[in-house]
C-alpha cells in the first residue's frame, strides 16, 4: 500500500488491508461501517467497546476501481460540555506488503467527526 | 391587574428593532461557515506548512531528489485529506443538506456554573443557587484541582478533596475528575472507583478572600484576617456527567446502533461520490487552490471549496439517494447522542451546602445593609440549603432552594434571635424553539421566592430582584422573564413581568399595584 498526492490508498489488487482503530483517555466509540464499500469484511472490527479494534478486508477489483471506509468518531463531554484532556482516536492502516506506514490522530473538538479513507487499485 | 401603555413599549421596540439588526447582521452566514469548517481549516494550515517545508528540502544528489519527492507526496496527500477526509462539516454547512447539529446544549453553551460566592454573599445574583460544582474549571487551575474565581476584591478558590488526592499522585484532567477510564476486558470503561473515592469525590469547599480586608487593603494577602467565608457542599445525588458509568451501556449501544448506520451511509455516500468525475475535479482545484494560496488566504481559500462542493458535487442528481440516506441516518445518530447526553446532564440532583459569611472581621463592605464601624458590631453568619434540580419541561430543568440563616456569632451589644431567615426558592429556564437563523432560541425563566425575614439582615445584605431587604417579615415574589440572544454578538434582551408583595422589590420602570415590566434595552447599548 502507498499514499497518493491526492489522499487516496494505492493497493495491489487482492491486497489485505488492516485497519486498526485505538482509543486512548475515552471508551472506543467509534464506528465502522457494516462494511467496506466494495465488499464485507475479510475480519470484523469487534464491536465497541474493545479496545483496540482491528478490521480487515481484501481490495479487490481491476485497476482504478476504489473501496471506501468511512469512520464515525464520538467523544462523550463531561458535565461542562468540555472534552477531557488527551482524549483520542488513532488510525492506523496496513497494507500487505506495507510501503507507507499511514496513521492519524482524531481528537476534539469537535466531538463527533467522520474521516474517509479510499483505496485504490493500481496495481495487479 | 394592572394595564400597560402599549405605545410606550412600542417605541422601545421600534427602537431596539432598528438597533438589533445591524447588530445580528454582524454574524454572517460566512463567519458561521468559517466556525464550523474550523476544524478543517486548522488541519489545512498545518498540512499545507508541512507542503512548504517539503518544497524546501535541498535534492542535490538523486537520494536527496527522492527523499524530497517522497516527503512531497506525503505532505500533499496530508493537505488533501485535510480538506476532503471528514465529510460532516461540509454537509452541516450545506444549505440543501438537513443534517442536524451533533451538539447538545451543554456543548454550545455551558450555562450550569456557578464558581465563587454562595448566593447572599456580594456578588451573587442568581435567585436560586443551581446544583453542580465545577471539578476542575475557573480562572486558574492550580494541579487540575483547585478552581479560582475574582470578583472586585473577592477571590473564591473552590475545591474537590479528591481533585486534589489525584492531581497529587498523577497527572492529567481526567485522573482528577470524576470518572477514569480503565481497562476491563479488552476496553477501556469508566471507571466506577473505590467507594470512598466517590463519596469523597461528592464533596466540593470553598474559601472566599477579601483583599479589602487586613493589614494591607486592596493585596492580597490569604491571611486568615482576610478569609470572608467559607462554605461546604456534598453532592447526595448526583449522575450529571455524561461519562458517569451507569451511561455506559447507552453510550456502547449507540456506537453499535444508529452511529453504525451512519457510518455505513456515510461510506456509500463517499464511494458513490469519489467515483463522479465532479468529485475529482474538485479535489484536484481545491488542493492546487488551496496550496497555492498566500497564509492569510487560507479561510477563505477553504470557504470558496465548500461553496464550489456544494455546487458541483453534493447537488450532483446521482448522488441525492445516498445523500438522503446519510442525512436520515446522521439525524437519528444526532438524536440519540444529544438525548442521552440530555438526560445525563438534566439527570435529578440533590445537594446541600453550608456556607458561613465572617462578617465581624469586615473593616468596611459596600455589600452590607448595617454598615460595620468600630462602634456597630456585626454577627457571623451561617446558611443552611438544600438544592434540588431536574428536568423540567422539554429540555429545560428545574432548580429549588430551601434555606436558612442563622447568626453564629452575636456580639454581647445585640439583642437579636438566633435565626434571622427562611427562604424557599425555585427558578426554571426554558429555551424555546429558535426564532431566527440570526435571533437564535429565546429563554422563557420563571422564578419565585418566599422569604421570611425574622431579624434585621445585620450586615450581609437580603437581596430579592437586586434590591436589599432590611424590614421584618414575609414576602413573596414573582417573575417571568424572556430574554433573547443575538446569535454570534452576546447581546441578550430581556422582558420580564414581576410580581412582589412589596412594591419596592419591582425594580420595573412601569409598575402597577404589585407588577412591573421592562423591556431592558441597557445589555444592548451596552455592547459594541
Amino acid at each position: 500500500m502507498r499514499l497518493s498526492p491526492t489522499g487516496e490508498f494505492l493497493v495491489t489488487a487482492g491486497e489485505q488491508v488492516c485497519i486498526t482503530l485505538t482509543a486512548a483517555n475515552t471508551s472506543n466509540l467509534a464506528a465502522f461501517p457494516a462494511a467496506p464499500s466494495c465488499g464485507p469484511w475479510s475480519t470484523p472490527p469487534p464491536p465497541a467497546p474493545t479496545n483496540p479494534r482491528t478490521g480487515r478486508f481484501i481490495a479487490n477489483g481491476p485497476i482504478g476501481a476504489t473501496c471506501v471506509v468511512d469512520i464515525v468518531f464520538n467523544f462523550v463531554p463531561d458535565e461542562n460540555g468540555e472534552y477531557p484532556g488527551g482524549a483520542q482516536y488513532e488510525v492506523r492502516i496496513q497494507g500487505n506488503p506495507e510501503e507507507d506506514s499511514f496513521s492519524e490522530t482524531v481528537t476534539p473538538p469537535p466531538p463527533v467527526q467522520a474521516r474517509q479513507y479510499v483505496f485504490r487499485t493500481d496495481r495487479v | 391587574m394592572t394595564s400597560y401603555r402599549v405605545p410606550n413599549y412600542m417605541n422601545k421596540l421600534v427602537f431596539l428593532l432598528v438597533l438589533v439588526r445591524p447588530i445580528w447582521a454582524q454574524t454572517t452566514p460566512s463567519d458561521q461557515k468559517a466556525g464550523q469548517m474550523s476544524a478543517i481549516i486548522a488541519r489545512v494550515k498545518e498540512a499545507k506548512a508541512r507542503v512548504a517545508a517539503a518544497k524546501a528540502l535541498a535534492q542535490t544528489t538523486p537520494q536527496e531528489s527522492a527523499a524530497k519527492q517522497h516527503a512531497l507526496t506525503l505532505a500533499q496527500s496530508q493537505l488533501s485529506r485535510a480538506i476532503s477526509s471528514d465529510l460532516l462539516p461540509y454537509l452541516q454547512v450545506a444549505p440543501q443538506v438537513p443534517l442536524q447539529s451533533f451538539l447538545s446544549q451543554i456543548e454550545e453553551a455551558r450555562i450550569d456554573k456557578q464558581v465563587g460566592s454562595a448566593n447572599g454573599s456580594s456578588g451573587s445574583t442568581s435567585l436560586v443557587s443551581k446544583g453542580s460544582v465545577p471539578a476542575l474549571l475557573g480562572m486558574a487551575v492550580e494541579n487540575g484541582a483547585l478552581t479560582r474565581s475574582v470578583s472586585g476584591t473577592a477571590i473564591s478558590f473552590t475545591v474537590r478533596p479528591t481533585g486534589v488526592i489525584k492531581a497529587l499522585m498523577k497527572r492529567g484532567y481526567l485522573r482528577s475528575g470524576p470518572v477514569e477510564y480503565v481497562r476491563e476486558e479488552n476496553a477501556l470503561k469508566p471507571s466506577p472507583s473505590e467507594t470512598w473515592y466517590r463519596l469523597l469525590n461528592r464533596a466540593s469547599a470553598s474559601v472566599s478572600f477579601d483583599a479589602n480586608r487586613g493589614n494591607s487593603p486592596g493585596t492580597f494577602t490569604a491571611s486568615q484576617q482576610q478569609i470572608s467565608g467559607y462554605s461546604f457542599r456534598y453532592d447526595i445525588v448526583n449522575h450529571r456527567d455524561p461519562r458517569d458509568p451507569i451511561y455506559f451501556k447507552k453510550w456502547v449501544d449507540l456506537a453499535n446502533t444508529s452511529q453504525t448506520q451512519f457510518a455505513t451511509a456515510l461510506t456509500q455516500l463517499s464511494a458513490a461520490m469519489v467515483a463522479t468525475d465532479a468529485y475529482k475535479t474538485w479535489i484536484t482545484q481545491a488542493e492546487l487552490a488551496i496550496e497555492n494560496a498566500a497564509d492569510s488566504d487560507v479561510e477563505s481559500a477553504v470557504l470558496e471549496q465548500v461553496g464550489k462542493f456544494e455546487r458541483n458535487v453534493l447537488a450532483l442528481p446521482t448522488l441525492q439517494s445516498q445523500l438522503k440516506n446519510a442525512i436520515d441516518a446522521g439525524n437519528q445518530f444526532a438524536k440519540g447522542r444529544i438525548a442521552l447526553i440530555e438526560r445525563a446532564t438534566k439527570s435529578p440532583i440533590l445537594e446541600f451546602e453550608y456556607s458561613a459569611a465572617r462578617q465581624s472581621m469586615a473593616g468596611s463592605s459596600t455589600s452590607t445593609s448595617t454598615p460595620a464601624t468600630a462602634t456597630t458590631a456585626i454577627p457571623d453568619l451561617g446558611t443552611f440549603k438544600l438544592i434540588v434540580a431536574g428536568h423540567f419541561l422539554g429540555t429545560s430543568e428545574i432548580t429549588a432552594n430551601l434555606s436558612g440563616t442563622i447568626f453564629t456569632s452575636i456580639p454581647k451589644t445585640l439583642s437579636v434571635g438566633r435565626v434571622r431567615d427562611f427562604q424557599a426558592g425555585a427558578q426554571t429556564d426554558i429555551p424555546l424553539p429558535e426564532i431566527s437563523d440570526s435571533l437564535g432560541k429565546p429563554t422563557l425563566t420563571l422564578s419565585g421566592l418566599f422569604l421570611s425575614l425574622l431579624e434585621e439582615p445585620l450586615g450581609a445584605a437580603v437581596s430579592v430582584n437586586g434590591q436589599n431587604v432590611s424590614r421584618k417579615g414575609n414576602i413573596g415574589f414573582a417573575q417571568a422573564k424572556i430574554e433573547f440572544k443575538a446569535k454570534g454578538t452576546g447581546v441578550k434582551v430581556p422582558l420580564s413581568v414581576t410580581y412582589a408583595s412589596r412594591t419596592e422589590l419591582i425594580k420595573e420602570k412601569d409598575v402597577r399595584a404589585s407588577f412591573g415590566v421592562t423591556f431592558d434595552l441597557d445589555n444592548l447599548l451596552a455592547k459594541p
